[in-house]
């Protein structure tokens, strides 16, 4: 009997594979290839289509840090060799924009290995030191020969007149249609790269990883494999550059400063390397944020004091980033929880959203986005609050939460004194509705227009709303939960 | 042919000082605590502007020197004693990506208050100098710059090779965790070099401020002219790293000459990249850390 | 079969292996030794990440850091055309010859699962993805006694669960020398007598010769019939196990206590 308990506890579940790994990858991208075109303003399209570029190219950072330790500083520098290649392709042959965008890719790719080769017998900061100087090379060459745009000979380089600018692909003329072509090839490129991660190459990788002779031992080629690593993240930075040449039919030389290639890492240490959604976070960040407070009269610059006390965080707390952090949490979290949870933040944010439609405060979108937002800050925020408390050392950490009991306890006190209910988690939660209440309306107000009144309404109805729900739905799911946690077992968060 | 080339070679020397001292406080503090500073080009950075702020609200010029500089230092020393240590058991790779977060911090508060508006920081030096044939060869604030470079390079190899303090950063180069055991204090020897590695980058960042561009971006990226230097010295050698500066400044000012003249801003990235490939020519085939293997 | 001839490794002033020979032939070898005789530096011989200064190490009668002389009829030109390789083979490519090996500290990724961990080997033993591939991997796992382990994060296995996963990563494909350095370390006495029986059984279970180094004399008395002693680089004995425990150079040389040992025993 107690053997047969103690397998029980044990039960391991399956890696799902490789195909069932990119699937959600896949089915989100689609969703906001499908969805967020109609729902944000013309600014924020064009935007969010860089983003996708910058996130094309934080992948490959990430493939290169996640999978190998390997840091290299000059992805942007290849994705600047692939957004020349492009160009002085499309303006030198008639040929389809696909064509250029992969000849980019191919001849990155090419480049990408000669970078690794010295990577092959270098590691950690001597590798990191060599990108660092080829990207800081590659931006003195950018800016003498700058970009093609319609002249002649090998620089392809107007000296006089106006620039040519390069077409978009016919199916791609409008600025959404193009925003849902790179979400197509993002799809392509990260499915891949996915792919490769969770097949043999990732194994191989991962035994690198560990020890390149205990790789070796097991029959792994480590020069090959590191190349591979190389050649496969110059391609994606070489296709993400000549995407991005296609949104705007030109590139700027200051778009290729070396610094941008520093800040795409130390975004990506801030997302997460080990997760595709870092890569994600890393592009939003990059370009988002300072647009954000651009928007809101505030200095563009301050969004790197912000993103380099993110990465200084982030190395001091572990290296899996926002991303990996918020993975290990839901870990523990039960399957009944997270299905449960999903249908209830939806129903809520769908609720707010046709509210607010109906109102004329802003789209359905912006509504129901904002409120999942909240919903999801609700949640996530006084972790990444205790986060940040690291920072500045676990003694500090300890006397934060200590202080914060203190001063709850007393509270607590207090109110059973004056005859209410004693509430000990009073102090975290004001703290919370009120952080995620002024932000999110804060950032609401820029993107979606929504005076702050109402953003704030939103963001706390969406959030009392929730604890309604699960009160008043309490006892009718209970059964329904059981019988989920049972047929998706979730060893870890039996501890809990 | 010597009477076209002897100017720039002369400007190129004195360039290449400021280089070769930026490259010196780099290799100071990578020997004794393991450490590449990414944020030194911004701190001299912050020196640089901080000195042109005080010097613009009317106070006294060497007021301005003393503040620039002591910022950078408590800046430097401030990372080393209470951030620096939290990192202390990752990766060396780990430690250096690290300071490039610091880096952007500082940049970007000086971006954000000091902007891009063109700006000069003047220097009393600037006024006169050396001339030859009628010609301004060398002004005193370059062959300030060769000076202190001179000095302060003889300096730092007095101190690592006589005294107790630069035993202690050999001894903690060589072996950390032994040095611990046997009692060098290493928090404490880490911070001391840190702090040293802050005047120096408060002095070369003023330097740089008034020979190259007062900006805090461009300051900021000068740390990679600076590893180049440092580069050509492994990291560990401060001859070779003051022999690195000078060539680089001596290339970057004769390029002038040829038609590439355009590309010369690259030289001191190709003269490391070529240094680096070439120090690691004989290679190893696994990773340095086969502790595993012994 | 295991001959090693006149084997000689020098970093520079140091000599980690010197001059030495000795034929093995039982099917699980033992190698004890004091710290720093020479005993990985021999593996590492074995597997290629050293190259010796002088001498021949010859594996069930394949020369591995020799030549074999190139018109030799009775091989097979494919073969002449390997072996005239094989000093210049790069050591991930002798895993196709069959040879085998784990590490002081067990190499299993935290990141990848059991089953993945073992797959990556896997990856480079079989010409392609098959089914038989996939049985193999299953197959050494189950030998191994970890198939409830499975789906396990490398970082969530026990001290024991990494070094049994380590030895069912070297009995992919089809060895013919499996050599463990170590295996026993910081295990219980209860799991030494598992990872013994473990060991015992190789030979049976892939046909493979086992090469065991360890510092745990009773896991070797209990593996090996046949053992060898090193001390400085040198050979200090060779033979059945228990006569080679029972020197009184050996005991001197390395198991100085080991009599006080077996009284308290």
């Amino acid at each position: 009997m107690a053997e047969e308990k103690k397998k029980k506890s044990n039960i391991d579940i399956p890696p799902k594979s490789p195909w069932r790994r990119i699937m959600p990858m896949v089915i989100v991208f689609a969703l906001v290839a499908v969805v967020l075109p109609e729902w944000v303003s013309h600014y924020w399209v064009n935007s969010i289509s860089s983003v996708v570029c910058l996130t094309m190219t934080a992948a490959t950072v990430a493939l290169l840090y996640g999978q190998l330790g390997m840091v290299s500083l000059a992805q942007f520098a290849l994705a600047g060799v692939g957004g020349w290649v492009c160009l002085r392709f499309l303006h030198g042959f008639d040929i389809p924009f696909e064509i250029g965008v992969l000849l980019g890719g191919l001849i990155a790719g090419v480049f990408g290995l000669l970078l690794g080769l010295p990577a092959l017998r270098m590691r950690g900061l001597y590798l990191a030191l060599l990108t660092l100087l080829v990207a800081a090379a590659f931006q003195v060459i950018v800016n003498v020969i700058s970009f093609p745009d319609g002249g002649p000979g090998f620089t392809g380089k107007v000296e006089t007149g106006a620039r040519v600018l390069i077409g978009r692909p016919w199916l791609a003329q409008s600025d959404a249609a193009y925003f849902r072509y790179l979400m197509v090839w993002l799809i392509l490129v990260m499915g891949f790269l996915e792919w490769q991660r969770a097949s043999k190459s990732g194994r191989a990788w991962a035994l690198i990883r560990k020890s390149e002779a205990a790789a070796t031992a097991a029959g792994v080629s480590v020069v090959g494999y590191k190349a591979r690593a190389f050649f496969m993240g110059g391609v994606a930075a070489g296709l993400a550059g000549g995407l991005l040449a296609g949104l705007n039919g030109q590139l700027e030389y200051s778009g290729f400063h070396v610094s941008q290639s520093i800040l795409l890492f130390a975004l990506v240490v801030v997302g997460g390397a080990y997760n595709w959604l870092g890569a994600v976070a890393a592009g939003l960040l990059i370009r988002a944020l300072p647009a954000l407070l651009n928007g809101h009269g505030v200095d563009g610059n301050l969004a790197n004091v912000f993103f380099g006390f993110a990465t200084l965080v982030s190395l001091i707390q572990g290296r899996k980033g926002i991303v990996g952090q918020l993975a290990d949490f839901f870990k523990f979290v039960r399957m009944s929880r997270i299905v449960e949870g999903t249908i209830i933040w939806f129903a809520i944010a769908g609720l707010f959203g046709l509210v607010y439609m109906y109102l004329d405060k802003t789209s359905f979108g912006g509504a129901f986005f904002t409120a999942l937002v909240a919903l999801l800050f609700r949640v996530a925020i006084p972790g990444v609050a205790w986060l940040l408390l690291g920072f500045f050392g676990k003694p500090i950490q300890d006397r934060a939460e200590d202080v914060e009991a203190y001063l709850s306890l007393r509270l607590a006190q207090l109110m059973a004194k004056i005859g209410l209910i004693p509430d000990h988690r009073l102090i975290k939660r004001g703290l919370n509705w009120w952080f995620n209440g002024f932000f999110i309306a804060w950032v609401v107000w820029g993107v979606f227009e929504v005076e702050f009144a109402y953003g704030l309404a939103l963001v706390w109805g969406a959030m009392s709303l929730k604890i309604i729900s699960e009160k008043l739905l309490y006892p009718a799911v209970l059964p329904l939960r059981n019988a989920i946690d049972k047929k998706f077992p979730k060893p870890l968060a039996a501890y809990r | 042919m010597m009477e076209n080339i002897l100017p720039f070679l002369i400007v190129g020397i004195s360039v290449g000082a400021v280089y070769a001292l930026s490259g010196v406080g780099l290799v100071i503090l990578h020997r004794a605590s393991g450490v590449v500073n990414f944020a030194y080009g911004a701190l001299g950075g912050l020196s640089a502007m901080l000195c042109w702020q005080i010097i613009d609200l009317d106070y006294p010029d060497w007021l301005g020197w003393i503040t620039g500089i002591a910022a950078a230092t408590l800046l430097s020393w401030g990372y080393g004693r209470f951030i620096a240590p939290t990192l202390s058991h990752q990766d060396r790779i780990v430690r250096a990506m690290a300071t490039l977060g610091f880096a952007l911090m500082i940049m970007g508060l000086g971006q954000w208050y000091w902007g891009d508006a063109p700006r000069r920081l003047v220097l009393p030096t600037d006024a006169d100098g050396i001339d030859y044939n009628g010609q301004r060869l060398l002004s005193y604030t370059r062959l300030l710059a060769l000076t202190i470079a001179a000095v302060a390079t003889g300096f730092m190899l007095w101190l690592l090779a006589k005294t107790s303090l630069g035993l202690k950063f050999r001894a903690l180069q060589s072996n950390r965790n032994l040095s611990a055991i046997l009692g060098v204090r290493i928090k404490r020897i880490d911070s001391y070099a840190w702090l040293i590695s802050g005047v120096f980058a408060g002095i070369t960042g003023l330097f740089l401020g008034n020979i190259v561009r007062l900006n805090p971006t461009v300051l900021t990226f000068m740390v990679i002219p600076a590893l180049a230097a440092a580069l050509v010295g492994r990291l560990t050698s401060l001859m070779w790293t003051v022999l690195g500066g000078i060539t680089i400044g001596v290339i970057e000012s004769l390029a002038n000459l040829t038609p590439a003249a355009r590309f010369g801003s690259a030289t001191a990235f190709v003269v490391a990249i070529m240094a680096l490939i070439w120090q690691q020519r004989k290679g190893i085939t696994l990773s340095r850390d086969n502790s595993h293997l012994e | 079969m295991i001959e090693i001839k006149n084997i000689t490794v020098q970093f520079g002033g140091v000599k980690p292996l010197d001059n030495l020979t000795v034929t093995l032939d039982q099917p699980i070898v033992g190698l004890i030794g004091p710290n720093g005789a020479g005993k990985t530096t021999l593996l590492n011989v074995f597997s290629g990440f050293v190259t010796p200064t002088s001498g021949e190490v010859a594996i069930n009668g394949k020369s591995i850091t020799q030549r074999e002389r190139r018109f030799d009829l009775n091989l097979t030109p494919m073969t002449q055309f390997r072996a005239s390789l094989f000093t210049r083979m790069k050591p991930h490519k002798r895993v196709s010859l069959g040879l085998r090996r784990t590490f002081q500290t067990d190499q299993i990724a935290d990141d990848l699962t059991l089953l993945e961990n073992v797959q990556a080997v896997a990856d480079h033993g079989f010409a392609k993805k098959s089914p038989a591939m996939q049985e193999d991997v299953k197959r050494a796992i189950d030998y191994v006694g970890l198939t409830r382990r499975l789906h396990r994060k490398g970082s969530d296995l026990s001290t024991e669960e990494r070094h049994l996963a380590e030895i069912a990563k070297a009995l992919i494909g089809k060895p013919s020398l499996v050599m463990l350095d170590e295996p026993g370390a910081g295990m219980s006495e209860a799991e030494s007598e598992h990872l013994a029986q473990v060991i015992r059984g190789i030979p049976d279970y892939c046909g493979a010769q086992v090469f065991l180094i360890d510092h745990d004399v009773d896991l070797i008395v209990a593996c090996c019939s046949q053992t060898m002693v090193l001390d400085f680089g040198k050979l200090l004995a060779v033979g059945p196990t228990r006569k080679v425990l029972e020197l009184p150079e050996v005991r001197k040389a390395y198991l100085g206590d080991f009599g006080e040992l077996e009284r308290a025993a």
